[in-house]
């Protein structure tokens, strides 16, 4: 994309800058849209996100793809110790419910055979989503840290208070360049 | 006609009202309104969409019904449905919405940039997308003979009908909002019933109930429950494992991740979306075991049955009759109606919009005009293989749909978002194994036994979910690994991409 650009650039301001030459037109050519594969990230970024990756890519790419991998172990090993966790434990407690005489066992009335399925689990799935939510924001958290960089705040209500602070804050209408 | 056909018919015209009103033609613009919104709704507004989307036929009627026939089998739907999104929010949700595609499609192109991946995943969407509309026309079908009346063809139609003309007029935006809306309704269509309900069994006691531990008895063996606990412990597991497995690999609730603004809010819409599931099924386990009680005596399980062959999914249609008489007998029985047909409303409208953005992408090249011609196929096709096969349990029927898209769609989700070193050819073998394996195993466990609650050996055929989902995993891995082929060599670029959040600025150096 950029190539194209600069390529494009230096044409048009000649053609500006002598209108006298306008009858020695080059040939025609025909134009055609970009041959080359869009990257990964002009196919699918928008134009802001597209800037601030380019903003940040260059500073230093090793460090970055640290940063990530790093990012990723620890949102996968949150999401397996969550969800793996709660399987074996939904397993073990049916398992319970049948081999052994707990599940005759009543509450209120309710025999736990019951109880624990119908309604026993859901608390338990609440709590571990809220839990999970937290921990995850907190790792994108300490992963922008590293990088020097602030989340967006669109929801997050994990401490907006420090990304206004660093924030330079372009007042509006000025256009701040970048 | 009596007083409750007119009651069930009026409640069912005013939700098909409503809906069309809401969904009537709209503010969209461009092919982005018509696929995901242009991405503006707001994470308490998506959850509620996603769970009038996700909460069909088989969680309003086919739920209180397996419980009503096989006991505490029956519980373990709610819990997996529900702890399916959890397993949606650890591992999806936030990646997917990065990930900036439209569709499960989008998503694989993106990852292996592969033009037979894409064919693949276009293939078992549809497929999946087509399998879990028949039930819901089903659920219309029976919903609408056994409370109003109607012939058994009126309910699918007019369902495909108000679908149809919301999708092509509205798109998703305006589906957005009707499924939304239809939350709401759904939970007050089976919330005022239950209270009602509790109240005439628990405090106005005007009813002779039988013998309260009838209701806790595991599996009446007159209603096909076996009172054998290891197969029902299997079963259940079975059951667990394709329903938390299986939403990932669902077109239509996926597709909704794409509206949320950004990762976070994703996973903000999965957490009130789980609260509110939870809500929700609260209500159909009550109103299953208070049928239980209702209906626990072989002798009324005797009658239940005589009055049509899917009596099951009828119950909770059935239970304000039972419970009280007269006007509010009626009026319980319409309500209950009219939530149903909206459930069948927003799983199908969600259904189509996923399916026929997904054919239009593949087929028609992305139009507005395409998105209309897939709209119309991915209706069609259903109706007619709907009127062409059998009548399977609901909530069975739609356990079927998740055991197939856990064991195609939802390894190669998982290991495309978490693992570098996936390729396209073990994503490709991965999702044919896990399609052909779960497939044929139903078909032929269904073929061969009556039912899809099934002891022994058959049992294995008929919820696979417990070999196959690790079959398709192992596939994936093997071929992955010892395969001729490497990672896509953007690999790293994408994982970048899915798992970072996204970035404002750039902090000034300390």
């Amino acid at each position: 994309m950029s190539d194209t650009d600069s390529a494009a650039h230096p044409a048009a301001a000649d053609s500006a800058a002598h209108p006298a030459a306008a009858p020695s037109f080059p040939p025609r050519t025909a134009v055609r849209g970009p041959q080359a594969e869009p990257t990964v990230r002009e196919a699918l970024l928008t134009r802001s996100q597209a800037a601030d990756h380019a903003r940040t890519a260059g500073a230093d790419s090793d460090q970055r793809a640290q940063a990530v991998r790093g990012l990723m172990r620890a949102q996968l090993r949150l999401a397996l110790i969550l969800g793996v966790g709660f399987f074996c434990a939904v397993v073990l407690i049916s398992l319970l419910l049948v081999t052994t005489g707990f599940g005759s066992l009543t509450l209120w009335g309710v025999p736990l055979a019951w109880a624990v399925p119908g309604v026993g689990f859901f608390p338990v799935l609440l709590v571990l989503a809220g839990l999970f939510r937290r921990r995850a924001e907190l790792n994108e958290q300490r992963w922008a840290e590293v990088l020097g960089l602030s989340l967006q705040s669109s929801v997050s209500t994990a401490a907006p208070q420090a990304a206004l602070k660093t924030t330079p804050n372009p007042r509006p209408g000025s256009g701040a360049p970048r | 006609m009596t007083g409750e056909q007119i009651a069930v018919l009026a409640a069912v015209a005013l939700v098909c009202a409503v809906t069309l009103l809401l969904g009537g033609p709209g503010f969209s613009r461009s092919t982005g309104d018509f696929f995901v919104a242009s991405r503006r709704v707001p994470p308490w507004m998506n959850a509620s969409a996603i769970a009038g989307e996700f909460l069909s036929a088989a969680s309003f009627l086919g739920v209180a019904g397996l419980i009503l026939a096989h006991g505490t089998y029956g519980l373990w739907f709610p819990v997996g449905y529900t702890a399916g999104f959890l397993i949606v929010l650890l591992f999806m949700a936030a990646p997917l919405r990065r990930s900036g595609a439209y569709t499960i499609p989008d998503f694989v192109v993106l990852r292996f940039r592969s033009a037979m991946m894409r064919r693949m995943t276009v293939l078992v969407v549809v497929a999946a997308g087509w399998l879990y509309i028949v039930p819901q026309l089903h659920g219309a079908s029976i919903a609408l003979s056994a409370t109003g009346g109607a012939p058994g063809w009126v309910g699918p139609l007019l369902v495909a009908l108000v679908v149809l003309f919301v999708v092509l007029t509205g798109g998703m935006r305006s589906v957005t909002l009707a499924q939304a809306v239809q939350y709401w309704v759904k939970l007050t269509a089976l919330l005022v019933p239950t209270v009602f309900i509790l109240l005439q069994v628990g405090f106005w006691e005007r009813l002779e109930l039988p013998e309260f531990h009838g209701a806790w008895s595991a599996g009446l063996a007159t209603l096909g429950g076996t009172g054998d606990q290891w197969g029902d412990f299997s079963r259940s597991l079975s059951v667990l494992v394709a329903l938390m497995m299986g939403t990932l690999g669902l077109p239509h609730v996926l597709v909704r991740f794409y509206t949320n603004p950004d990762g976070a809010a994703a996973r903000r819409t999965t957490t009130f979306l789980l609260g509110l599931l939870v809500l929700f099924y609260l209500l159909p386990v009550l109103l299953g075991v208070i049928a239980r009680m209702v209906w626990g005596t072989t002798a009324a399980a005797g009658e239940l049955a005589g009055t049509g062959g899917l009596s099951h999914d009828t119950a909770i249609l059935r239970l304000p009759a039972a419970v009280f008489d007269g006007l509010a007998s009626d009026l319980l029985t319409a309500l209950i109606a009219g939530g149903a047909f909206a459930a069948f409303l927003s799983t199908t409208s969600g259904l189509v919009v996923s399916v026929s953005g997904v054919l239009s992408q593949e087929f028609f090249s992305g139009t507005v005009r395409g998105f209309r011609l897939g709209a119309l196929l991915a209706i069609t096709v259903p109706l007619v293989v709907g009127s062409a096969t059998s009548e399977l349990a609901l909530a069975g029927a739609v356990a079927m749909v998740f055991t197939f898209t856990a064991s195609a769609l939802a390894p190669v989700m998982l290991l495309g978002v978490w693992w570098r070193g996936l390729t396209a050819q073990g994503a490709f073998w991965g999702m044919a194994a896990g399609a052909v394996s779960s497939l044929a195993a139903q078909v032929l466990g269904l073929s061969l036994g009556e039912g899809p609650v099934q002891d022994g050996p058959l049992q294995l055929l008929v919820s696979p979910a417990l070999w196959c989902v690790p079959l398709a995993f192992a596939v994936t891995v093997l071929v992955s690994r010892f395969g001729a082929g490497q990672p896509p060599s953007h690999t790293e670029a994408v994982m970048a991409l899915l798992h970072t959040p996204e970035i404002v600025a750039a902090r000034p150096s300390r």
